[in-house]
């Protein structure tokens, strides 16, 4: 009895692992192909990045340093499509929270670090808050759409940063658009010297298993979810649909800011114009890649880690193109978005073979 | 002479057997009737006559030819014709248009208007179905939509028609007058296979009956004119179940649940008229009328999911305004219209259907958490109390047949002993089994002193279930009477306007 019921878990978390796994793997798959027609083996390639990933401590460092980030928008991205919203605003939302940390972290001095840093990460999340706020309160409104309104946020927040950074706050002296450094007090301790580890990898894993809870066991979790999964119903049993919407996308768009704040107050101690890898874009693949699980972005972020690690030590010492993790970013989205094509690989005749077939628990029977 | 045949077809869904091994026949010229409960695989059958699903095992014959039906289009070449439950019409359409859709009469690359029509209204007269050609289809009723539903299928010159639950929509006087027209297309030489579950229209138009359960053929060869109702229910059912019991209140008291002065307009048209409703502690006041004249809106505003332009709801004496919540934390529960799709959420558990509106009242959820244990031990006691077949609580509503998803529906509602309760199409798409027990519990919670308040299309429920009966017609109540007043006619006269000066018994009713 009790080894049938593991094999039941087993077999649930199977079923709703599968498809981002197969996702992975076919993204890694046109991520070859791409390195292939660079000219270089993918299979080598793919080999060299896992390998030079883990081959010292300050690589292993450097994986988790490029996890950080993705991990805050990741959950960010997640916690907003478990209420069935699609936060395509972690961009500018992590671009207003790294500049408002950037100016905290500057401007507020003579504070000790105890007080300093954590008003500036607080007005880093607060800031990005409200821009994912604002949206909540357009769709709630005005009926917009979040797909349009965060997208066209993104721009908006974007140049008035880049304005900010260009203008008012341009650090003195400096051609570059880029505010002034931070103040001591207002940095994030790095774990290992000489790494762009920090501190905030912490703060992401715990935020990643507070969200977890929060929509497992609370009842506003519960409302999220009921409303992710079936709108109407939610409206039909008295959930306050608006209300969810917004502190789903207030805590999405928290998450992000805290995304910017980790990577201004942690790593680069200044905004500068333009310094965004994509960092909260990148949220969106990393939250599919975890079935949009607050946790397991946690997980995969050290995933896509292990890959931009991987790939930008291995382009120090070779020229293979490091975007090819880009590309694999890019198609493990595109593959999650289409189960259907997945599902289709899956029923494959070949697959059959290879796997066992599993009994899908059957239909209950009519009612006495 | 076997118009059609079907050998050993089988068809599996992923984890059930929908058909397994049936032998299928239709005689030329008869009416079948394709009995069973939801879920019987009455419909996959057919379907896979249709050519919408394919077979997994099995042979069909048309006219004693072995054939291969893959998709629709090889049936209907054949003269195979099906006419869905929900009708595939486009409403902004003339019914002519309508009918030619998908095999235009064509002269070069434009429609030849003039023969369509012409074409047309010569069917129509052929088979005196009474039908306006150039009427567009969103002005006609259900029932004559149904009939262009069945006039597209004899403009592609079908000789067998398979009509799939094509009462469940219809009005006691529209469903003569469908009978009327299948008895015509049946001396006129057609063969005709009715899909359906109810055994009074089995009786009234079939040849022969055949019945199916959990994806076996039961009987093949019933003649409907020998058999009692009891005798094909438990046939259907495979096991006794007492019918149609009929157990009017015993008490009741004041008056729980009012609602006055209720006036509802949308995009500029009336939907709701004046309707003032009054329910006392235990009785059950049922709405008959025909679906799309204003019940949708009447259940939106008295459960708060709609703000009309005047309303005046009461319960126990208190007025109740605002959002859902709201009515909910007064005491009304709402059983919706639609389960699926406002009842239930498919992809949780049992468990967490169960508390769903219910999620932040103190007896479930403390500091803003979930009281899971007690969650999960009343979602065990209420599952087995409301006879929900299921392994266990944490099971998927999704994975559950109608009737036990109805019944998480059910029980949620009940077991919070509302003041009020208002349910809609409780036992739609429930079988019936299912359905009687479900009639059962809500007459149980009347006679705790719940008011009810019922809505549903089918009018047999509506007269089974209530102790009082309001009729509403194009967002006004027209006419009400106490139970066993009026017989189906004239309630159905009543639903399509008649005026109620033209009834027998209307001394006894009042507006």
């Amino acid at each position: 009895m009790e080894a049938c019921k593991g094999n039941h878990l087993l077999r649930k978390i199977w079923e709703s692992a599968k498809r981002p796994i197969l996702a992975f793997l076919l993204a890694l798959a046109v991520g070859g192909i791409m390195i292939a027609i660079s000219g270089y083996n993918p299979f080598w390639v793919y080999y060299q990045v896992f390998a030079l990933a883990f081959s010292s401590t300050k690589n292993i460092a450097s994986v988790f340093a490029q996890a950080t980030p993705l991990m805050f928008s990741g959950i960010a991205y997640a916690i907003a499509a478990k209420c069935g919203l699609v936060n395509l605003g972690l961009e500018g939302q992590m671009l207003s929270g790294a500049m408002v940390s950037a100016l905290l972290g500057a401007y507020l001095t003579g504070l000790p670090l105890i007080i300093h840093l954590p008003i500036a990460v607080l007005g880093g999340a607060l800031a990005g808050a409200f821009t994912g706020g604002l949206t909540a309160y357009l769709k709630n409104r005005f009926g917009a759409r979040e797909i349009i309104t965060t997208v066209m946020l993104n721009e908006i927040v974007a140049l008035l940063v880049s304005f900010l950074c260009n203008g008012p706050f341009r650090a003195e002296g400096s051609i570059w658009g880029m505010t002034e450094k931070i103040q001591d007090s207002a940095m994030i301790a790095r774990i290992i010297k000489n790494t762009q580890l920090t501190y905030a990898i912490f703060l992401a894993v715990i935020l990643g298993i507070l969200l977890e809870i929060l929509l497992k066991k609370s009842s506003l979790g519960y409302k999220m979810q009921v409303i992710g999964q079936n709108l109407r119903a939610a409206k039909t049993a008295g959930i306050n649909v608006n209300r969810v919407f917004l502190i789903s996308f207030a805590l999405s768009g928290a998450l992000a800011g805290l995304c910017g704040a980790a990577m201004i107050l942690g790593v680069n101690y200044k905004f500068i114009d333009g310094f965004s890898d994509s960092y909260g874009w990148s949220g969106i693949s990393v939250a599919a890649l975890a079935a949009y699980d607050p946790f397991f972005s946690v997980v995969s972020a050290i995933l896509f880690g292990v890959l931009k690690a991987g790939a930008m030590i291995l382009n120090r010492s070779s020229n293979v193109p490091k975007e090819f993790v880009s590309v694999i970013q890019a198609f493990v989205v595109v593959f999650v978005a289409a189960p259907r094509m997945i599902d289709a690989l899956f029923s494959a005749k070949w697959l059959k073979r290879l796997i066992p077939s599993k009994r899908i628990p059957a239909k209950e029977g009519d009612s006495k | 002479m076997n118009v059609v045949e079907m050998k050993q077809v089988s068809k599996s869904f992923p984890g059930t057997k929908a058909v397994d091994a049936v032998d299928f026949y239709l005689k030329e010229g008869e009416i079948l009737s394709l009995l069973g409960e939801n879920g019987a695989g009455k419909t996959t059958l057919m379907k896979m006559l249709y050519g919408m699903h394919s077979m997994d095992c099995g042979e069909i014959y048309y006219k004693g030819k072995p054939v291969q039906i893959n998709r629709p289009s090889d049936a209907i070449d054949l003269g195979i014709c099906m006419v869905h439950q929900h009708f595939m019409l486009v409403s902004a359409f003339t019914v002519a248009d309508n009918i030619i859709a998908g095999s235009e009469p064509c002269k070069g690359i434009f429609v030849d208007r003039r023969k369509e029509y012409e074409t047309i209204e010569k069917l129509i007269k052929t088979f005196n179905f009474n039908l306006d050609p150039y009427a567009k289809v969103g002005s006609l009723s259900v029932g004559e939509q149904q009939r262009v539903e069945i006039l597209k299928t004899l403009y592609r010159e079908a000789e067998v028609i398979i009509l799939d639950e094509p009462t469940a929509v219809l009005t006691p006087h529209e469903v003569d007058d469908l009978f009327v027209v299948l008895n015509n297309l049946r001396a006129s030489g057609k063969s005709i296979v009715i899909i359906t579950h109810k055994l009074k229209e089995t009786k009234a138009i079939a040849d022969r009956v055949m019945v199916l359960r959990d994806g076996h053929m039961i009987r093949d060869d019933v003649d409907p004119k020998e058999s009692s109702f009891n005798e094909l229910s438990d046939m259907m059912v495979g096991r006794h179940v007492e019918l149609g019991v009929v157990n009017r209140t015993q008490r009741t008291g004041a008056v729980r649940f009012s609602v006055h002065d209720l006036n509802l307009q949308e995009k500029g048209h009336t939907v709701l008229d004046h309707i003032n409703l009054d329910i006392r502690s235990g009785e059950i006041l049922g709405i008959a009328g025909i679906e799309g004249n204003g019940q949708t809106q009447l259940l939106n505003c008295i459960t708060g999911l709609q703000t009309p332009q005047s309303m005046h709801l009461e319960i126990d004496g208190t007025p109740v305004s605002g959002s859902p919540n709201d009515f909910l934390r007064r005491g009304l529960a709402h059983i919706p219209e639609d389960r699926n799709a406002m009842g239930l959420v498919a992809s949780m558990s049992i468990s967490d259907n169960l508390i769903l509106g219910y999620q932040d009242t103190p007896e479930y959820a403390s500091h803003g958490f979930l009281r899971r244990k007690i969650i999960n031990q009343e979602a065990d006691v209420l599952r087995k109390e409301f006879l929900v077949k299921a392994p266990d609580s944490q099971t998927q509503v999704g994975a559950l047949s109608g009737g036990n998803a109805q019944k998480v529906v059910i029980a949620r509602a009940v077991s919070k002993q509302p003041k009020v309760l208002i349910v809609a199409q409780p036992t739609r798409g429930v079988d019936v089994g299912a359905s009687e027990y479900i009639r059962q519990r809500i007459r149980e919670l009347r006679d705790t002193g719940t008011a009810i308040l019922l809505v549903s299309a089918d009018l047999d429920e509506v007269m089974q279930l209530s102790d009082r009966i309001a009729v509403i017609y194009e967002g006004k109540i027209v006419y009400e009477t106490p139970a066993d007043v009026l017989s189906d006619v004239e309630l159905g006269m009543l639903m399509t306007g008649s005026s109620p000066k033209n009834l027998k018994g209307a001394a006894n009713g009042s507006v």
